[in-house]
């Protein structure tokens, strides 16, 4: 455990680097980089993002995959969002953390108890959530914008700190501290890289599992109320194709796709170098579908640089 | 007498479900069993059969492929941009769009097989010399694709009104659509290749079990690289058939078919552990399922109904399979 600790520092220091370098470089681009309401742009941009992969890492530690992401966050809002008329931010919040919450267990379940390999079973509900927002709402968007706390969640200020930013970091350290120190998250570590051993040694890998895909769908249903109340719009069709890049900053954050590996301070390292590499592009003036294909390049190049260590290593 | 009708049951159950289907859709709706309708449903089939034909290819090495839905139309979009750029060389041309040109449909045919096969070719040595997940490196490929048809039509459509390109789309041979006659001649093609020849043999023994076969000589690299060649070529094939139904090629079209294809795949039976299942069985699953479609059509559920369908198809029959035999994950 010692020396897993010792090489998950080490890789976040490699990040760190990462970040720095690719920092200098977007201020020698343009000088515009360095400005405060840039920085905040690019936190509250990736951020949602970076909240949805606490829980993928978290999944990913397990040595499971979780693609319904996007699905689960268009949902959960799709489903507060029809109660957006009580005009009550704290029904219609509750209700999309509900939604969520929920939405992550049956995954859990699906994975656990019937046994649907998680790439099939979430590839499924990718696609049965998502439509069941589209039927329920009828493909149309709700406007929260009379909700004040629901708005002041991505566009409240607390002195000079936007909210959304405050709710990250937050997010973050209480996500750390869960993966660090809690038995539970201790216990992910154990399962993701040998299930058997964790079985014999009385762990219960269905309830790590569970807990698991629970805590993604609560924390796609937080980041999609974020998104929402960013755009003022609470859209079903939000989140297409988010599964990619919140894969990609796990990836790049040090989670491996077998398992075992990962850690919450490499995915908030990654988070921001993704944010970063963004802005960059933006300034460069690149579109935004090309800047798919950029991501989709640093993810296979990320693996293949992990695949080449390890076989160095070895 | 008895255990051979279990038997025929047992192997062709899904034949039966298909006639099921068809008996429903004649006694709900009067317009099913139309020549109109079943030709349309021959038609709808072809595309979605062509993709689940090459996925099951990868299937059987124990691979996935995410990447064919983007494919499906990178295909001729990759075609017709090129064209459209090197135009001033050649000698005619065809509007596509605005004042853009492109080529002959020969070309476009010509260009979009190879592109299949080239993308084919680089996710299979992505999986096997990367040693990259399939699932990552072709959701990954399935991405980038999806930005490069954006990034290739800046976001409009491209008209292909060229009449020998069209008259795939379009045409009817004894009252079966063309598209549906390369599909089925397709699936003859591979039925054969996986049965009669070397391609086929290697490629289950692969999928029964990678270690076993790499320690009988093997070479398991170069046979799961022709799996996923298969299937971007096939992917390719129903691009162009797609493309020249609707007469347009658009980068928003083909989002999720990926999924349809798994589905079909899976329904018909072709394993997702490998080894198991066979373009006739792909064949099965993807009548099935598209008299089912046409069956929703009938009864006037959208396409919204119609994914959630496909959802839970995907996993209840990847959960009876798991129970069936309670080994393997992918």
């Amino acid at each position: 455990m010692n020396f897993k600790l010792l090489n998950n520092t080490g890789n976040n220091i490699n990040l760190l680097i990462l970040f720095f370098i690719l920092c200098c470089f977007a201020v020698f681009i343009s000088p515009a980089f360095l400005d405060f309401d840039n920085i905040q742009n690019i936190i509250r941009t990736v951020m949602v993002l970076g909240i949805i992969a606490f829980g993928m890492t978290m999944v990913m530690i397990l040595g499971e995959i979780d693609l319904s992401v996007g699905s689960i966050a268009a949902f959960s809002c799709a489903f507060g969002g029809l109660f957006v008329d009580s005009n009550s931010s704290f029904i219609v919040i509750i209700l999309t953390l509900l939604a969520g919450t929920f939405c992550g267990f049956l995954n859990g379940i699906g994975v656990t108890i019937i046994k649907v390999p998680s790439l099939i079973m979430t590839l499924g509900t990718m696609a049965i959530i998502r439509n069941v927002g589209y039927i329920m709402t009828k493909g149309q968007a709700a406007y929260p914008t009379k909700l004040e706390v629901y708005m002041a969640s991505a566009k409240g200020y607390v002195g000079i700190f936007p909210i959304p930013v405050i709710i990250f970091i937050v997010l973050s350290i209480i996500c750390a501290i869960f993966i660090r120190f809690s038995t539970i998250g201790k216990s992910f570590y154990v399962v993701g890289s040998n299930p058997v051993a964790s079985i014999l040694s009385g762990i219960s890998n269905n309830a790590s599992k569970i807990i698991a895909f629970t805590v993604c769908g609560l924390c796609c249903s937080i980041a999609g109320l974020i998104q929402s109340a960013r755009l003022g719009q609470i859209d079903p069709h939000m989140g297409i194709g988010w599964e990619l890049t919140v894969i990609a900053i796990a990836v790049l954050g040090g989670a491996s796709l077998y398992g075992g590996k990962g850690s919450i301070e490499g995915t908030i390292i990654a988070t921001l170098i993704i944010g970063v590499i963004n802005n960059l592009l933006n300034l460069l003036g690149m579109s935004n579908h090309s800047q798919e294909v950029v991501i989709a390049i640093i993810i296979v190049s990320m693996v293949l640089i992990h695949n080449f260590r390890k076989k160095q290593s070895s | 007498m008895k255990i051979n009708f279990k038997q025929i049951l047992k192997n062709h159950f899904l034949l039966f479900v298909f006639i099921l289907i068809c008996l429903v859709g004649t006694f709900t709706s009067e317009y099913f069993f139309t020549i109109i309708n079943i030709q349309n449903m021959i038609r709808n089939m072809a595309v979605p059969g062509l993709l689940a034909l090459g996925v099951s290819f990868v299937f059987l090495v124990s691979r996935i492929d995410l990447s064919v839905g983007s494919l499906t139309i990178f295909g001729p979009i990759l075609a017709v941009s090129s064209l459209a750029f090197f135009g001033d060389m050649f000698d005619f041309k065809v509007l596509v769009r605005g004042n853009q040109y492109a080529n002959s449909a020969a070309f476009i045919v010509v260009i979009s097989l190879l592109t299949g096969i080239l993308i084919g070719l680089i996710n299979g040595i992505g999986v096997m010399y990367g040693k990259i997940t399939s699932f990552i490196m072709t959701l990954a490929m399935m991405k980038a694709l999806w930005g490069l048809n954006y990034v290739l039509t800046h976001g409009h459509a491209y008209y292909l009104q060229i009449p020998t390109y069209t008259w795939m789309g379009t045409l009817n041979l004894f009252y079966i659509p063309f598209s549906t006659w390369i599909y089925v001649l397709m699936t003859i093609l591979a039925s054969i290749i996986m049965r009669y020849t070397l391609v086929g043999r290697r490629i289950y023994s692969i999928g029964g079990d990678e270690k076993t076969a790499r320690l009988a000589g093997i070479n398991v690299t170069f046979w799961v690289i022709i799996a996923f060649i298969m299937s971007g070529f096939c992917a390719s094939v129903a691009g162009i058939l797609f493309s020249s139904r609707l007469q347009t090629v658009d980068a928003p079209l083909a989002v999720g078919f990926e999924l349809t294809a798994i589905a079909f795949a899976v329904v018909g039976g072709v394993s997702l552990t490998g080894g198991r299942g066979s373009p006739y069985r792909a064949f099965l699953g993807t009548i099935v399922m598209g008299a089912l479609f046409s069956l929703f059509s009938m009864w006037g559920l959208n396409t919204w109904h119609r994914n959630i369908v496909v959802g839970i198809i995907i996993i209840l029959v990847v959960m009876l399979d798991q129970r069936k035999n309670n080994f393997g994950r992918i």
